[in-house]
């Protein structure tokens, strides 16, 4: 089962966090006030990020690594963490296995190398890996910064290598914790909305798994796994996947290269989109559904990044004809000859709870009770459980070692060449909201709109002024955007976000270069070059 | 600059739409999952289950992303269904 080990609560009483490719202050603001208390209370922050982020305002240290080089940094603490004997030897015999290929593969990792790769000094992750591994309770935090790179698994393997070593995992306030960028992506796929999941994380190629689905709907299932997103996107070039439904997503602007994305979409044999407005993806479907906002126009359940599963109601009508996504969809299966009968979220929910154990105990009556539960649940005297995995503390083992996972360092796939120059990193502020679909509307005192975001030093060796209109080149397009001068940013080094691309697309510059394991694409690192126009002029 | 405040965000979405030659034409509930319905059956017998598949929504309900997989596996026999928790 995958989500986040702790509770948000516990991080108010961690003695070290290392807060590592998140901007949790601007993205996940709920989740750093709770973080905030643990700093107030005393715990350490680290802020591993290449951006001097408004999070890493709040750090003891900040660790401006070079943009995918990650592993460097995590396996250089991992190997000083050997050297120096910080290792938790008693939980690796107990809990691990894999212990000596892992020693092995850091071993080239010198503090001195490290810091060659990375431009971390040293000294900094020496400090970090003293800390980390020496702390009483000690947590580690990603977001995007991790995930979105050609090796994101490998990425996110190496802090839980460190985990494992410290023996930071499985305990109150000590543990591994990816922060979720949408109010329900922990759920959706706790619910199955994945290629090779059905819901409770039961993998559809388990035949016993198979067959109870079978059997509770009556009819065959398919035996192997199905396409993740990139794989869909791929399999409609190629003219294999022919008609696609989507509900409430942009891909059009959400996607890496974006010129790739609309060529694939507007090439599919039949579109449906079920959404709130009339987004770009919608235009080009071919029947378009109006739906009801999910978090105040529906009755239903959400899960948050501390696996809690909360209630939501409606509070408001949908306008005019707009309606609840699952009942809708209820109707569709309905008029194709599937009758689930009449659409109720409570029932919905029930059906879950007898397919899926971890989620067996969760009644409306109980959520509604406690103001959320915890998976796993498995029957209603269950309380749900505030951390995972502290099985690996019970004596003997509860349940098979925790294997450490050999990784290997892996630059971003787009180099520097003397034609893009610049590594071009994207990411979120606080005032916008992904593509912009449910925030365009409202207003906020501190929206500035879309810029490309430069280092002075940058901006003064290409003769650039603040506010300056420039275009900006990858091997894949180029979009014109005004210059922001920022503190927070070495030289080489730009940002954009991808808010606002209905002026400013900045995903026809992203690279589609995918984790072949997450299917995650590398939004994080492509490389740019930044060119004054003609005839300058103020955006 | 740009976006300073407030952006004409876009309307609200009242009606299915179904869209023709010339563009998007208001439609009933009825005629509109009529015509989901014929396409996805005819792309089924032409295309196969693979052939299609379902984007779902992370910002949905757990109860529409049950269902979504269970209409994508139970109605369409298809396992291609992902979320955009990869990006």
């Amino acid at each position: 089962m995958g989500g986040g080990t702790n509770s948000y609560t516990e991080i108010e009483e961690t003695d070290v966090i290392l807060l590592w490719g998140s901007n949790a202050r601007e993205t996940h603001p709920i989740f750093f006030h709770h973080l905030l208390k643990g700093v107030h209370n005393g715990a350490k922050l680290f802020s591993v990020d290449p951006r001097r982020t408004s999070s890493a305002r709040w750090a003891d240290t900040w660790v401006g690594l070079d943009v995918g080089t990650d592993i460097v940094v995590a396996n250089a603490m991992g190997r000083e963490i050997i050297a120096q004997g910080w290792q938790n030897e008693k939980f690796i015999r107990h809990a691990t296995t894999a212990f000596d290929a892992y020693k092995q593969s850091v071993e080239p990792f010198t503090l001195a190398e490290a810091e060659r790769l990375s431009g971390v000094p040293g000294a900094i992750i020496h400090d970090m890996a003293k800390s980390f591994a020496t702390a009483k309770r000690a947590m580690i935090c990603w977001t995007l910064g991790i995930t979105e790179h050609h090796n994101g698994v490998d990425n996110v393997s190496s802090l839980i290598n460190l985990a494992l070593l410290t023996g930071h995992v499985g305990r109150y306030a000590s543990g591994l914790n990816p922060l979720r960028g949408q109010n329900n992506v922990q759920g959706g796929g706790d619910m199955g909305a994945l290629p090779d999941r059905f819901p409770g994380f039961q993998h559809v190629e388990v035949e016993a798994n198979r067959l109870k689905f079978e059997k509770a709907w009556n009819t065959k299932l398919p035996p192997k796994r199905g396409l993740n997103l990139t794989g869909m996107l791929e399999a409609m070039g190629r003219k294999e996947l022919t008609a696609l439904l989507i509900l409430g997503e942009n891909p059009l602007q959400s996607e890496a290269d974006r010129s790739h994305a609309e060529k694939v979409l507007r090439s599919l044999d039949f579109l449906a989109v079920q959404d709130l407005t009339l987004t770009p993806t919608a235009e080009l479907a071919h029947v378009v559904l109006p739906a009801a906002a999910g978090w105040c126009e529906s009755d239903g359940t959400v899960t948050n990044s501390e696996r809690r599963v909360q209630l939501v109601r409606r509070a408001l009508n949908p306008p005019g004809e707009a309606r609840d996504d699952a009942e809708i969809l209820f109707d569709l299966a309905r008029v194709m000859g599937h009758d689930w009968g009449e659409y109720n979220a409570e029932k919905v929910w029930n059906e879950l709870r007898s397919l899926s154990p971890p989620h067996a105990g969760m009644s409306y009556q109980r959520l509604e009770k406690a103001n959320g539960l915890q998976w796993p649940c498995y029957d209603e005297s269950h309380p749900g459980e505030m951390f995972l995995h502290s099985r690996l503390w019970e004596e003997p083992l509860n349940g098979p070692p925790v294997a450490f996972q050999v990784v290997k360092h892996s630059p971003p796939v787009e180099p520097l060449s003397p034609e893009f120059p610049l590594r071009l990193t994207t990411g979120r502020r606080l005032d916008d909201y992904n593509t912009g679909v449910q925030t365009d509307a409202f207003e906020s005192p501190l929206r500035r709109g879309e810029t490309i975001d430069l280092c002075a030093e940058d901006a003064t060796r290409l003769n650039l002024g603040d506010g300056e209109l420039v275009r900006v080149v990858s091997a894949r397009g180029a979009i014109e955007a005004p210059v922001r001068l920022t503190n927070s940013l070495r030289p080489g080094l730009a940002f954009m976000t991808f808010h606002f691309q209905d002026s400013v697309n900045t995903n026809i510059l992203t690279i589609d270069a995918t984790d072949p394991r997450s299917g995650t694409a590398e939004f994080k690192a492509c490389s740019i070059r930044v060119e004054k126009l003609a005839t300058p002029q103020k955006a | 600059m740009i976006n300073k405040k407030s952006r004409p965000g876009r309307p609200r979405l009242t009606q299915p739409l179904i869209r023709e030659q010339t563009g998007f034409r208001e439609a009933t509930w009825e005629e509109a999952l009529g015509r989901i319905s014929t396409a996805l059956k005819a792309n089924r017998a032409q295309h196969g289950d693979k052939a299609f598949g379902i984007f779902s929504c992370s910002k949905s309900t757990n109860e529409m992303n049950f269902i979504a997989q269970k209409f994508c596996r139970q109605v369409m026999g298809s396992n291609n269904i992902d979320s955009c928790n990869r990006t």
